[in-house]
């Protein structure tokens, strides 16, 4: 079996950074099929309020019941297909389908100052501007000194009076020269700066790339002043972008020494100063509510809230942002905001804030386990007033409090409404979803199932029916009703859930039925592969031979992979029935499989049959087959097996070889060979079965060597691990 | 965050002493960056310590991947810290890919930003693509990094992430083409929190590679040197994975 695929670096930030680097969906994931969960996993998500989720996931939840967005789940990558996924559980990024998107305004930009520029009678010899060389997502004030701003400049030029010709023209020169870097010495500066204007409009805008190029070569206190000249200008451009620049100006210059040389914010950088960088941003605001840098100046507040520690108020700004604003006066895209919302704001949360959103989503975050902040009740009971407006979102936090900190099912059920309403939006999934788990918590298995089939028809929500099949299939196989998962009027559609369910837990004869009656292609061949593997590896030879006559002399290559729990490329097809043992790639022969059996049959302990089964696992690569691997505690498939009694191991046939004192002189010498190299190369047992001791490899090894020696395996079998 | 990282921790953390205790007399060390001196700072990994004892860094700048308005054209999104004189004594600036088909405006914007680094100050040794190249794509891969050997000054050297299986399964006349191209390989041990149990089996493939190559680990997670590492004339040391420690 292949290892899961090892992603470079990739896998760390899928894992356990979560947000930053979710653009794309191809960092590794792999599901896990339960509905119990209270620790964050961010490849499995589900679409009910839990902890277990990622807390993006519960805001857009949220966020979805409140219309402000729509749950669309990306289609599942053909990546996800080979990780085992179906729809649910899902991993976080599979909600995220708006990716940052690239920037317009380079183009439309560009087009407007050629435009203007021929109306000057002026030409550029570079489209290239220091603010166009970073990249998307980069962080610099200098990111503005571009196209589109220094269009705008000079379409003031062209629109403002009293201006003469010559002033246009050296003006926007000025201009068009700035757009070349960010930084100038006062010298350089001076000499960029058109020295013989007359008119009095003129001086103002000279006054303006003076202190615009003050702003952008740090030099913030005479950029404030020279953008305070121009507070009372009668260019009604110049007096707007000027009040917004005074703001951007104090905001960079209060930040300046807030994070340290490697990006991180300091711990104790000074706070005092953003008081005066949010005036000044009010100031412009009221001045101009719906002015051209409104938009911007509402997304500066929101860093000067970060940057301040202000919780109350950033909590307050991303629920606007996300609920109220629209996308005319948002900031950014919802998934720009919300991922920015986890990382600036649900991260560092340490209690609740205004905002019933970001509050409600990060209970649900400190409801997990092992947190050194874990919600307490008092905590969550204080949160009452803030919830007044909300009381079921309020009574939902109590019980699932109840739920995964206080482990009370039965609390929980008191909480949480008894009657089923007739639509389901994903608070009311979450109640009646909790209230499910709940009852089975609660042992109530009967009427947890009566609940997940009364809301099936009435989940209309994406990736709600999913959720149900889900539910009901574990419901079904824990309580003994595996069959009802494969009936033929069954709800069941999933088809992950119901393969997981017949590589794992069915019995013959169910598998016998679904070689007949599976939904598709994929389960009947499914079906039919289990039966025979699971024959084999539990020493039912008889039924082995019974079954396998159904299978025609040469199976369909049809490769089968997820379907038997491997991953990625990895998989088998029906022809490993049709083995034939002819390679003898180590020069031990063996005869098919189904002669193998034979001899196991009529005696279990035969040293030919017992080496050549281990030969047929070692060649076809079944060490350590999926369909083996026992589900953990409480997740789908987890329960009794339909086949009962150990499993094959090469490792136990190869001893119960070396210790049979009839066997063949090559069969026993091939034994030895065999399971001395179960430990090869890193001294691991490969082989399956019972670990032996380092001490009875060496006697093993020196057995082949001493009695055995001049056998090829003898001959050829250097060390032991 | 921090609530993730504490948890992926404690769960890695368990997996590695269950191996270590029952499936081999080796002792397992827990990775302690304190013991090293080069490091990969990712996005949204906070300050540490021993950033001070670096002597070598691999910073995350970007990302390129496809965007959704446009599935055929990746874009290069910044990730990580912004431009700034660092004082280790190699910096390598680290571009994650998820497409090898860039447009002529990513090898511009990308020159153009390790530049900027350059003009700080700093001490740029090269740059590090991290792509996930699963054997299907490994001939794609070469060609993608020979023509980006040519892109790239050359006083400037190529470093490549490399996966485990290469070395076991991967076209080894592929990997042979790597020879000139890439200076240096660093080889992941890890996956998720822990080391990959089987690292031992995989390690002597991969010095048998004949390119330079350092071993990536995991902070916090386990490692053991096999013996023959130190003895292998491509073994160029360890680079160290940071995580947030809170």
């Amino acid at each position: 079996m292949r290892i899961r695929s090892l992603t470079p670096l990739a896998l760390i930030i899928g894992a356990t950074m979560g947000g930053q680097a979710q653009a794309s969906s191809d960092d590794s994931c792999y599901p896990n099929w339960s509905l119990l969960r209270d620790s964050l996993d961010v490849c499995n998500n589900l679409p009910f309020l839990t902890p277990g989720n990622d807390s993006r996931v519960n805001l857009r939840l949220l966020l979805a019941d409140q219309k402000a967005l729509t749950l669309q789940p990306n289609a599942l990558t053909e990546q996800e297909l080979a990780e085992g996924y179906g729809a649910v559980p899902f991993a976080a990024f599979r909600l995220a389908n708006e990716e940052i998107e690239g920037d317009e305004s380079e183009e439309s930009g560009a087009a407007a100052m050629a435009d203007l520029l021929g109306k000057l009678g002026l030409s550029r010899d570079s489209n290239d501007t220091a603010g166009q060389a970073f990249l998307q997502g980069e962080g610099s004030r200098c990111r503005s000194n571009r196209d589109e701003s220094a269009a705008d400049f000079i379409g003031q030029l062209l629109d403002t009076a009293g201006l003469s010709a010559t002033e246009r023209q050296s003006l926007a020169r000025a201009r068009l020269q700035l757009l070349d870097a960010c930084t100038w010495e006062a010298d350089k500066q001076a000499s960029l700066l058109p020295p013989d204007v007359q008119s009095s409009e003129a001086k103002a805008f000279v006054a303006y790339l003076r202190a615009a190029s003050d702003f952008y070569s740090g030099r913030f206190s005479d950029a404030e002043t020279g953008f305070n000249t121009l507070a009372e200008s009668t260019q009604p451009w110049l007096k707007e972008t000027a009040l917004y620049m005074v703001a951007r100006t104090r905001l960079n210059a209060a930040q300046q020494d807030a994070f340290d040389e490697y990006g991180s914010l300091k711990e104790d950088h000074d706070r005092t100063a953003y008081a005066g960088v949010g005036q000044a941003i009010e100031r412009y605001l009221s001045a101009y509510p719906d002015g051209r840098y409104s938009r911007s100046a509402t997304g500066l507040l929101r860093r000067v809230h970060w940057l301040a520690g202000d919780t109350d108020k950033l909590a307050a700004d991303y629920a606007w942002q996300l609920t109220e604003a629209g996308d005319a006066r948002a900031s950014a895209p919802p998934e720009a905001l919300i991922q920015e919302a986890d990382n600036k704001l649900l991260t560092a949360l340490t209690g609740a804030t205004p905002s019933p959103l970001m509050t409600a989503t990060h209970d649900l975050m400190i409801m997990r386990p092992h947190l050194p902040n874990r919600l307490t009740r008092e905590q969550l009971d204080g949160q009452k007033a803030l919830f007044a407006a909300q009381p079921a979102m309020f009574d939902y936090l109590q019980a699932a409090f109840a739920f995964y900190v206080d482990k009370n099912p039965a609390e929980a059920l008191k909480r949480l409404p008894n009657d089923v309403p007739e639509k389901l939006d994903y608070l009311a999934f979450s109640q009646q979803t909790l209230r499910g788990l709940a009852l089975e918590d609660g042992n109530d298995l009967p009427a947890a199932q009566a609940l997940w089939l009364k809301l099936l028809p009435l989940a209309q929500q994406p990736l709600q029916r999913e959720q149900l099949e889900l539910a009901l299939a574990m419901n079904y196989e824990r309580s003994g009703q595996l069959t009802k998962v494969f009936a033929s009027d069954s709800p069941i559609t999933s088809a992950q859930v119901r393969l997981i369910l017949l590589g794992k837990v069915a019995d013959a004869p169910l598998l016998r039925q679904q070689i007949g009656q599976g939904i598709s292609d994929t389960e009947k061949s499914t079906a039919q592969f289990v039966l025979l593997y699971k024959e084999l590896l539990h020493s039912q030879y008889a039924a082995f031979a019974d079954d396998v006559k159904a299978l025609p002399d040469t199976p369909a290559d049809t490769k089968l992979g997820t379907s038997l729990g491997y991953v990625y490329d990895a998989g088998q097809t029906l022809q490993l029935f049709r083995w034939n043992g002819a390679k003898a790639e180590s020069g031990y022969a063996c005869p098919s499989i189904g002669e193998i059996a034979a001899a196991l049959q009529v005696n279990a302990k035969d040293a030919k049959g017992l080496n050549c089964l281990g030969e047929f696992i070692l060649r076809n690569g079944l060490d350590g087959m999926p369909l083996d691997q026992k589900p953990d505690a409480g997740d789908l498939g987890s329960s009794e097996p339909g086949f009962k009694g150990a499993v094959f191991s090469r490792l136990n046939g190869y001893q119960t070889v070396i210790a049979d004192s009839k066997a063949a002189r090559d069969d026993k010498a091939y034994a030895l060979f065999r399971a001395i190299n179960c430990y090869a190369p890193s001294g691991y047992n490969s082989c399956g079965g019972k670990d032996v001791a380092p001490a009875v490899r060496k006697g093993w090894f020196k057995q082949l060597k001493t009695s055995y020696g001049a056998t090829n395996w003898g001959k050829s079998l250097q060390y032991y691990w | 965050m921090t609530t993730r990282f504490r948890w992926r921790m404690i769960a890695g953390g368990l997996i590695g002493l269950l191996m270590a205790g029952f499936s081999s007399g080796m002792t397992w060390a827990a990775v302690d960056a304190r013991e090293h001196d080069a490091f990969w700072l990712w996005t949204g990994v906070a300050t540490q310590p021993v950033l001070d004892q670096a002597r070598t860094l691999y910073v995350l700048q970007g990302q390129i991947s496809a965007t959704r308005r446009d599935r055929q054209t990746p874009a290069l999104i910044a990730q990580g810290m912004s431009v700034t004189r660092l004082p280790q004594r190699e910096v390598w600036i680290v571009y994650r890919a998820h497409s090898l088909r860039w447009p002529e405006s990513i090898y511009k914007q990308l020159l153009g930003q390790v530049q900027r680094w350059r003009d700080t100050g700093t001490a740029v040794a090269g740059v590090q693509i991290d792509f996930d190249a699963r054997t299907l794509y490994l001939q794609e891969y070469v060609v993608f990094l020979k023509d980006l050997r040519q892109r790239l000054p050359p006083e400037l050297k190529l470093s490549i992430t490399g996966l485990m299986d290469w070395s076991s399964n991967a076209d080894s006349r592929a990997i042979g083409e790597l020879k000139g191209v890439v200076d240096e390989v660093v080889v992941q041990t890890y996956q998720g929190r822990h080391s990959i149990p089987d690292y031992a089996a995989y390690l002597p493939r991969i010095s048998r590679l004949g390119l330079p190559f350092k071993i990536g680990l995991v902070q916090g997670g386990e490692w053991q040197a096999p013996r023959y590492l130190q003895d292998s004339p491509w073994f160029r040391g360890y680079v160290v994975f940071l995580l947030n420690q809170k």
